[in-house]
């Protein structure tokens, strides 16, 4: 009996990269787009923070100094595409294409030099310990981010932004501000998420990894209708089908060549359960969500 | 003193032609900059694009390019986000690979004494000489009706990947350019499913690696003869038929009208008892139709068998299914001026290609490699290119006073 539960504690801790990656990345969609910008640009941004990590990691040696530069840099987009958005007339759509685009590209830049003199980095330790916190502290962030949007008056105020910015800024808050807010702390999570990627789950880096893995945490978002706690499950879900793709493929006796596709299988069905079922109504997406928020004048 | 945004009373005149041009110097002077980051020295890097216009080899590039330009127009027009022509176009490969080696001609085995017998045997192609197990490709029908077919089951496979993102769009508002990327990743692996395993061929190199047999000679379609190029007539004539076809359907028809409705006011059509999501649908699957042709000439015109994709960098459809959304974008959604958009695009593409094999020459060899370039290039030039065209709108004002809030 206890070395069952031994068995079952193994198989969810080993599965905790992959679940603190979708968690937090989805966590940060969910709070950028609570605040009403649609963030398509999140797939290059998270590539871009898998070979920032990488790199920093791989030359400083330092797993940490790699989570922090990939929290940094993509926090700094988040900014950006806030700042942008707000200030002038543009289709969130495409500055998030735009930016998925040049994100595809830096990581290349910046991955491919580095991984040519350090093909490899000292990665995060894979024991039970470290896994333990990291399901600990990204339900601990979870948890409080929770919080912070259903109880407190940012919380709010980002609510308030997402459904109706006018009414909003009547009242008051600065959209722009709220919106920067988000963008940037919606970001330092993607970029996290996108650390731990390299840093703890794949342990290794060629040009393209992670390539796909944001757009997955748009669907988990998406699908849990970008609520903390509910992302939280789905984050499961899928944490559970990347860690575990190749037993699936092993257990149902499917082609090694069609693995890879589970997650994005997944993710699309996840989306259409989301859609098909009353779910969608009850976590509805803000009613501003990618709409032009702009007065007419505006000062840069 | 402070700079407001404010509306124009008329659009910036030639706007549709300044702010384009204007995107494309100043993505390129940033990428420029970017890429001297990693070492790539710019003089090299502008030269290369310099040259890069004036060479043929980008005949070829241009001429797909404007096909599915064209085809996303089709889409965009409707605000319908098709991100998707990368995996439409790796079902059109999928379809004219599968009616190109299984159907309009298949392979065999033969004993290794029956090589001198079907070696003079006309509409028979020795596949693999191999003195053990040989293997030969046998023609079942008229090469121009095997390359139809492979091209009518290239435009059906492309259609039908795009409309299950429409029907996801329509009847489920599922967000499209979300669902067309995800569908672009299963595409790929699809794509590495089938060539691996159902579609694999017999020869020694397929066994080795992943792929399917090669296509007989006498369906690969035929090369213009003009040295420096690779491009086919069949391309040339798709890329003809897809431009008219689509200037017609936008400018004479009912539903070239209802899909630019759509775009702009889809109120107004939902106003006048007009289905959106019937167009919805309509935009998406004539989008992916095209692209699907488009896969059929990668495979028909070039590659002539499927391979394997080691990494989804770099895919056999060399991103163009992206590139096109550059090529659409940066001709304003204006159809006339798809084929100058694309033909610059394509030389931007080739001088990312032409600047990686240069490097490799020059000693910074593996420091950037082709896609690398691409999509810097492609994003520099977008985003420059999405922040201006705000100004055929809008423009900046100087104006005296205090900041009046937000």
């Amino acid at each position: 009996m206890a070395s069952e539960i031994q068995v079952i504690i193994d198989i969810i801790l080993a599965a905790s990269p992959a679940f603190a990656t979708y968690y937090l990345a989805a966590l940060g969609h969910g709070i950028f787009e609570k605040s009403g910008v649609l963030n398509l640009a999140i797939d290059g941004v998270f590539t871009l923070g898998v070979a920032i990590a990488f790199a920093v990691t791989a030359v400083s040696g330092n797993p940490n100094l790699g989570l922090i530069a990939a929290i940094a840099s993509a926090s700094a987009f988040g900014l950006l595409i806030a700042y942008l958005t707000i200030k002038l007339p543009i289709s969130h759509g495409a500055i998030g294409l735009s930016i998925m685009f040049v994100g595809y590209g830096l990581a290349s830049l910046v991955g491919v030099p580095v991984r040519r003199v350090n093909p490899s980095a000292n990665w995060y330790p894979m024991d039970d310990l470290f896994w333990l916190s990291l399901i600990v502290g990204s339900i601990a962030i979870g948890i409080l981010i929770h919080y912070m949007l259903s109880r407190t008056k940012l919380g709010a105020a980002i609510r308030a932004t997402g459904e109706n910015p006018h009414a909003a800024s009547s009242l008051g808050i600065s959209v722009m501000k709220i919106r920067l807010i988000s963008g940037m702390l919606g970001y330092a999570l993607i970029g996290a998420g996108s650390a731990l990627f390299v840093l703890a789950y794949t342990q290794s880096w060629t040009e393209g990894t992670g390539m796909g893995h944001g757009w997955i945490a748009f669907a988990v978002s998406l699908s849990a209708g970008r609520d903390p706690i509910v992302t939280m499950l789905a984050s499961t879900v899928f944490a559970a089908l990347l860690k575990y793709q190749y037993n699936i493929q092993a257990a149902l006796k499917i082609s090694p060549h069609i693995t890879n596709m589970i997650p994005f299988v997944a993710a699309l069905a996840a989306m259409v359960i989301f859609m098909v079922t009353p779910l969608h109504r009850k976590l509805a997406p803000p009613k501003s969500l990618g709409k032009r928020y702009f007065k007419e004048e505006r000062t840069v | 003193m402070r700079v407001v945004v404010i509306r124009r009373v008329k659009p910036l005149p030639f706007g549709g032609i300044i702010i384009p041009l204007i995107s494309i110097i100043i993505g390129i002077l940033l990428s420029a900059l970017v890429l001297y980051g990693v070492g790539v020295p710019p003089d090299i890097y502008f030269s290369t694009i310099a040259t890069s216009f004036l060479s043929p080899q980008i005949l070829r590039s241009f001429v797909l390019l404007t096909a599915l330009g064209a085809a996303l127009i089709l889409s965009f027009s409707g605000a319908v986000w098709n991100i998707g022509a990368e995996g439409q176009m790796i079902w059109g490969m999928i379809g004219a690979g599968y009616i190109g080696v299984f159907v309009a001609a298949s392979s065999y085995y033969i004993s290794p004494s029956e090589l001198p017998i079907y070696q003079a045997m006309p509409g028979v192609m020795i596949l693999d000489a191999s003195p053990t197990k040989p293997v030969i490709s046998v023609l079942h029908m008229a090469p121009p009706l095997g390359q139809a077919l492979m091209i009518l089951v290239a435009i059906l496979l492309g259609g039908l990947w795009a409309l299950i993102a429409g029907s996801l769009k329509a009847f489920l508002e599922i967000d499209e350019v979300a669902s067309t990327l995800i569908l672009n990743y299963i595409a790929y692996f699809s794509f590495n499913y089938l060539v691996s395993e159902p579609l694999r061929g017999l020869s020694v190199q397929a066994k080795q690696f992943l792929r399917t047999d090669a296509l007989h000679y006498a369906l690969r379609f035929v090369r213009i003869p003009v040295p420096g190029t690779t491009v086919t007539y069949m391309e040339v004539a798709l890329a003809v038929g897809v431009f008219i076809i689509v200037w017609f359907l936008l400018k004479y028809t009912t539903l070239g009208l209802r899909l630019k409705i759509l775009g702009s006011n889809p109120n107004a059509l939902k106003a006048a008892g007009v289905s959106t999501r019937k167009y919805i649908i309509i935009a998406l699957t004539l989008s992916g139709l095209i692209a699907g042709s488009v896969g059929a000439m990668i495979f028909g015109a070039n590659f002539y068998r499927l391979e394997k994709i080691d990494n989804i960098v770099t895919p056999p459809t060399q991103n163009m299914g992206y590139t096109a959304i550059l090529v659409s974008w940066l001709s304003m959604l204006d159809i006339r001026a798809v084929p100058v958009s694309a033909y610059i695009v394509a030389a931007l593409m080739q001088a990312g290609s032409e600047l990686q094999a240069r490097l490799g020459t020059g000693g910074v060899s593996g420091i950037v490699s082709g896609s690398a370039i691409t999509y810097t290039l492609i994003g520099f030039v977008l985003i420059t290119f999405t922040i201006l065209r705000v100004f055929t709108e809008y423009e900046l004002k100087f104006v005296r006073g205090e900041k009046s809030g937000e």
